[in-house]
């Protein structure tokens, strides 16, 4: 039978993604060599899975790198898609936070549709709503089925979604209808183009 | 993209819904020990030497199969301290030219004075090699001395190759993998410096490791490769090693065959790891004999140490081959009970044990994975594990 692997084998150029990189993303920073090492015995052994919490978080930090060397191994663009594949769902749990650490490596900009692929099919899970920020503001006004929600500026959320369709209004973006889905609505208000 | 979890029914944590497990856990299967395996050793002549051996002989161990010649290293003396003299001055004082054989006692450089005439005598036989203008100092070479070159092994010699001073020797051997490395093939005696989970701190290196193959358990510091360097050890067996610290002796696109002057083979991993059990209880049995270690392809080869195996080998025909042998290929394989099993991942790595439980339903680990675990049974205790953990040995 094959050589198992793990998520890690299809990005190849990552163990030449300077340290500094990897840490940036964590909230506890280990000790540069400790990393080193986790990192490098990730590599060796692509089909090992983290205990821990804090090892997740590394791997996290280790995807988010992975897929700003490579968007294109999940994201595609002229369709305004990411497809999240099983074994990605299964292997960084939970999916809320999978999506936010995808949202904050490939940055896509307007309206993205989420997806997971689950038994061969794709599934659509959320969207990613990244709108135009003109002029720093602090708040941003969103509207959502006309209601007027005021969200803080310079980060990323997630809003759950209805069942029922909701159509969205953000700052410059074309109104969208977006319904339900395990993610919802993740709003990118961090600012730029 | 191999999808690692293909082989289990149910993956997604919302929708395992601890129902028996319905299908077999794969894990990676790989090759650590190959014993008994035939296979050629080269032994070479270091610089100007000569060969004894002629292909078909048969050699034990301890024979001579050539010789070679090497330089101890340099004298030095102060000739302007000596002299009192200006250290441009060096070369005019002296009473034979540079590059001229001086014996012992024999007159070496003398200068006259209106008290008298001051002498320096050679300490020792050798060769005048250079006189530094800058800091007047003489350097004097020792004689070369003869060194013999053993076989090492007990085998049936397949080639020998004048122009590359190289004797290719056929013998049995345990092959020996690790999972990184770096060097060229290189030989020595080995020899157990540290425990299995042992640091091997550069203090523990000295002159008396010279050209030998050590063992420096679970760790070897930094410091202690860069001495290991100076000091002409041949090569370094460790069960980890710091990241930072391999990637400094491997370059090139493919991180591969660059040799720093020794040899590295690590066992398990990246970090502080204990020697596994399997390959440490074998370094035991052979230490202090001659063995082979070649870094850049991760690999140790253990000698046969009886002339039995010359019997066998009379037998055997096997291909030179001029490039170094690759490590075995991985492949993954059912997970049974009673099959042997490392564990590849925190807490415990390194550790080898028997596979005595495989779960039927799975576990939400810490990380909010969920996984089926394995329990695995070493010597002292009983561990589990996510299968995805653990390497089939």
């Amino acid at each position: 039978m094959p050589k198992l692997s793990g998520i890690f084998t299809n990005f190849p150029g990552l163990d030449k993604v300077p340290i500094d990189n990897i840490i940036r993303w964590l909230k506890i920073k280990p000790e540069v060599h400790s990393l080193q090492d986790y990192i490098a015995n990730r590599l060796l052994y692509p089909q090992t899975i983290p205990l821990t919490q804090q090892d997740l978080e590394i791997d996290l930090a280790l995807l988010r790198e992975a897929l700003i060397l490579e968007p294109s191994h999940i994201f595609i663009p002229n369709k305004k898609k990411i497809v999240i594949p099983e074994d990605m769902e299964n292997r960084f749990p939970p999916l809320e936070k999978l999506t936010m650490a995808i949202t904050e490596a490939i940055n896509p900009a307007g309206v993205t549709s989420i997806y997971v692929y689950r038994d061969n099919i794709s599934v659509q899970v959320g969207v990613i709503a990244r709108p135009e920020i003109l002029n720093s503001p602090n708040e941003l006004d969103v509207f959502i089925d006309n209601k007027m929600i005021r969200f803080a500026t310079g980060g990323v959320s997630i809003f759950p979604l209805p069942p029922k369709p909701l159509t969205i209004k953000i700052a410059t973006l074309e109104p969208f209808t977006v319904s339900g889905g395990d993610v919802g609505l993740i709003l990118d208000l961090r600012g730029g183009k | 993209m191999l999808n690692f979890f293909s082989r289990l029914e149910e993956t997604n944590p919302k929708r395992i819904d601890q129902t028996k497990r319905k299908m077999a856990l794969y894990a990676n299967l790989r090759s650590r020990i190959i014993p008994s395996k035939a296979l050629h050793v080269k032994r070479t002549i270091v610089g100007k030497g000569a060969i004894y051996v002629t292909k078909g002989q048969e050699v034990a161990s301890h024979d001579v199969i050539g010789k070679t010649y090497i330089s101890p290293g340099f004298s030095s003396i102060s000739v302007t301290s000596r002299l009192g003299i200006n250290p441009i001055d060096c070369t005019k004082y002296l009473q034979k030219p540079i590059g001229s054989r001086i014996y012992k006692g024999e007159l070496l450089a003398v200068k006259k004075t209106i008290f008298g005439k001051k002498l320096i005598t050679a300490p020792t036989d050798g060769t005048l090699e250079q006189c530094d203008p800058r800091s007047g100092r003489l350097l004097l070479r020792f004689p070369q001395k003869e060194l013999p070159i053993v076989s090492g092994v007990f085998g049936i010699v397949d080639d020998v190759n004048e122009n590359t001073h190289e004797v290719t020797i056929k013998t049995i051997a345990t092959e020996v993998f690790g999972i990184a490395g770096s060097g060229n093939e290189r030989s020595g005696v080995l020899k157990i410096i540290a425990g299995q989970s042992g640091f091997t701190q550069a203090s523990q290196i000295n002159t008396d490791l010279r050209q030998k193959i050590i063992v420096t358990g679970g760790l070897i510091y930094g410091e202690a490769l860069r001495k290991a360097a100076t000091m002409r050890i041949s090569g370094i067996i460790s069960g980890g090693i710091n990241s930072a610290d391999h990637l400094a002796k491997v370059s090139g696109a493919n991180r591969e065959f660059k040799d720093v002057g020794f040899s590295v083979v690590v066992t398990e991993g990246f970090g502080p790891i204990p020697i596994g059990d399997d390959i440490f209880k074998l370094l035991q049995e052979y230490e202090n004999r001659f063995v082979f270690i070649h870094g850049n392809t991760n690999q140790l080869i253990l000698p046969c140490s009886t002339s039995d195996c010359i019997v066998a080998l009379r037998k055997i025909s096997i291909p030179i081959k001029h490039l170094p042998a690759l490590s075995p290929e991985i492949d993954s394989s059912l997970i049974n009970i009673s099959a042997y099993a490392r564990i590849i991942w925190p807490p415990f790595m390194g550790t080898i044990g028997k596979i005595i439980a495989i779960d039927e339903r799975p576990t939400l680990l810490d990380s909010g994975i969920m996984t089926y675990l394995v329990t695995l049974e070493t010597s002292k205790q009983k561990i589990k594990v996510p299968f995805a953990n653990l390497e089939l040995i």
